[in-house]
């Protein structure tokens, strides 16, 4: 056998048992069982919680509330937004655990109606503040714009949800199923078998170095600025505006109003701050080197300040709808109805079940026709 | 007693489900030294337009050390060369015989 002399000097120690000054690919081992400690039993916590609370808002509008406002219409699109994100969050979990099996298609999917719902959610958010500023503060100028609002508001929900579809289209495009890790060129008897048990990711894959570099910084921040510092800019505007008007005005109701407006805004800043100044941080050096124990802090800092940012899907059926006295009362009307219908149906059971569907049907319909003249605005 | 059960099967669930991803690791940094040709047996190639974000080739020595390097280096590149060759060797030998 030849040997291969390289002419330069070594400093890679020959004599030692161990390689001191080498470095290796990073271990991601610590951050793997965070984020299937996270996975495993947070998260779902979360995606239960949010089901259950985004379908009740979204039973109740359907069921009990006719839309009104334009509040009504943004907080129906907010609970679906969050009811799919919700949905799609196991649907990724599971296929994160068990690498990607159902496909590429599943990863481009997955990962892109996650990220369509991130951003409607959040941008409808922003437009309800908008809704309140404009019902508060631009009270008479709106007056007449609001009698007719229902369509515009329909068409403002339509431009966000396409607006969040084009931020989407890089993680459409972009995101494939495959092996992690460098491409190996072996040599002499060719040992390729560890290649055969690397789980599936669903990750970025591109062609070009130059598509590369502007899709992994120009994605996160997109995020950061669409998905957070916008928001939080009109949000900070409308709120604040909201708030000087009404300790302006003299209401008893007042003080209510403004925890409940410095509620909505503390708690969407609580929630998706750590994760955007975290993913801002991470993206700003990601092209650099760094030592290991680095990386490993920004990607758990990440992992959980993550976990935070989805609570906030679960938090919005408290903070928006539930906090309405009208959507609390229709509320209220729904668990009445599901009591009275729990009741009639253990006694029907003995009898038929026809009466159990006549009874649905008529209380539906009795519901459907009363008319009542409150909006869901109520602070 | 629940407490218990409850770590009990937070550590099983986590053990099933841990999967070895080192294998799909990256390099951060890069070794200072020089790499001599006489420990390395293969190479990989990590880079941008994957899931690493810096680009890198790892030299796989005999005593299976996965050694990170800049592919910017002319050291670095006057390895791979000579791993090439000496393939290219080998398969040549294969085809005589």
């Amino acid at each position: 056998m030849d040997t291969y002399d390289y002419p330069y000097t070594e400093d890679y120690n020959n004599n030692s048992t161990d390689y001191p000054y080498i470095e290796e690919p990073c271990s991601n081992e610590r951050i793997v069982v965070i984020e299937n400690f996270l996975q495993l039993f947070i998260h779902p916590i979360i995606c239960c919680a949010g089901f259950i609370g985004n379908t009740l808002v979204i039973l109740t509008y359907a069921l009990y509330k006719r839309t009104k406002s334009m509040t009504d219409v943004y907080l129906l699109n907010v609970a679906i937004a969050d009811i799919l994100f919700v949905v799609a969050l196991p649907l990724i979990i599971y296929s994160e655990q068990y690498g990607w099996t159902m496909g590429n298609l599943s990863c481009k999917l997955l990962r892109g109606i996650y990220s369509v719902n991130l951003y409607s959610g959040i941008l409808l958010l922003a437009c309800i503040s908008g809704d309140r500023y404009l019902a508060i503060v631009q009270a008479r100028r709106s007056y007449r714009l609001r009698s007719s609002t229902l369509l515009y508001s329909h068409l403002i929900c339509a431009a966000v949800w396409i607006l969040a579809l084009l931020l989407s289209l890089p993680t459409f495009v972009f995101y494939e199923r495959y092996q992690p890790g460098p491409i190996h060129h072996s040599h002499e008897n060719s040992t390729d078998s560890h290649s055969n048990d690397i789980p599936y990711v669903c990750y970025f894959l591109f062609n070009s170095n130059e598509t590369a570099i502007a899709m992994k910084t120009g994605v996160p921040s997109s995020q950061v600025v669409m998905g957070f510092l916008l928001p939080l800019l009109i949000m900070g505007f409308c709120y604040s505006s909201v708030i000087v008007t009404l300790l302006r005005a003299k209401n008893f109701q007042r003080h209510k109003a403004v925890r409940v407006v410095l509620t909505v805004v503390f708690v969407f800043v609580v929630c998706h701050m750590p994760y955007n100044i975290a993913l801002l941080y991470y993206t700003i050096n990601m092209f650099q080197t760094q030592e290991c124990s680095h990386e490993e802090a920004v990607s758990l800092t990440m992992s959980i300040t993550r976990s935070l940012a989805y609570l906030h899907s679960c938090l919005n059926p408290l903070l928006y709808a539930f906090i309405g006295v009208n959507f609390r009362n229709h509320f209220r009307k729904i668990l009445r109805d599901i009591w009275c219908l729990g009741k009639n149906y253990m006694s029907a059971r003995r009898s038929s079940r026809f009466t159990t569907d006549m009874y649905l049907s008529t209380r539906r319909s009795v519901d459907g026709s009363t008319n009542d003249n409150g909006t869901s605005f109520t602070m | 007693m629940t407490r218990a059960s409850v770590i009990v099967l937070m550590v099983v669930a986590l053990s099933v489900l841990y999967t070895d991803a080192s294998a799909g690791s990256c390099c951060r940094k890069y070794t200072k030294g020089i790499i001599h040709m006489t420990f390395i047996k293969g190479y990989s190639i990590q880079t941008i337009t994957r899931n690493c974000h810096i680009d890198a080739v790892i030299f796989h020595t005999n005593r299976g050390k996965n050694i990170c390097t800049d592919p910017s280096k002319a050291w670095v590149m006057g390895n791979i060369r000579k791993l090439r060759e000496k393939v290219q060797a080998i398969s040549k030998k294969h085809s005589r015989a």
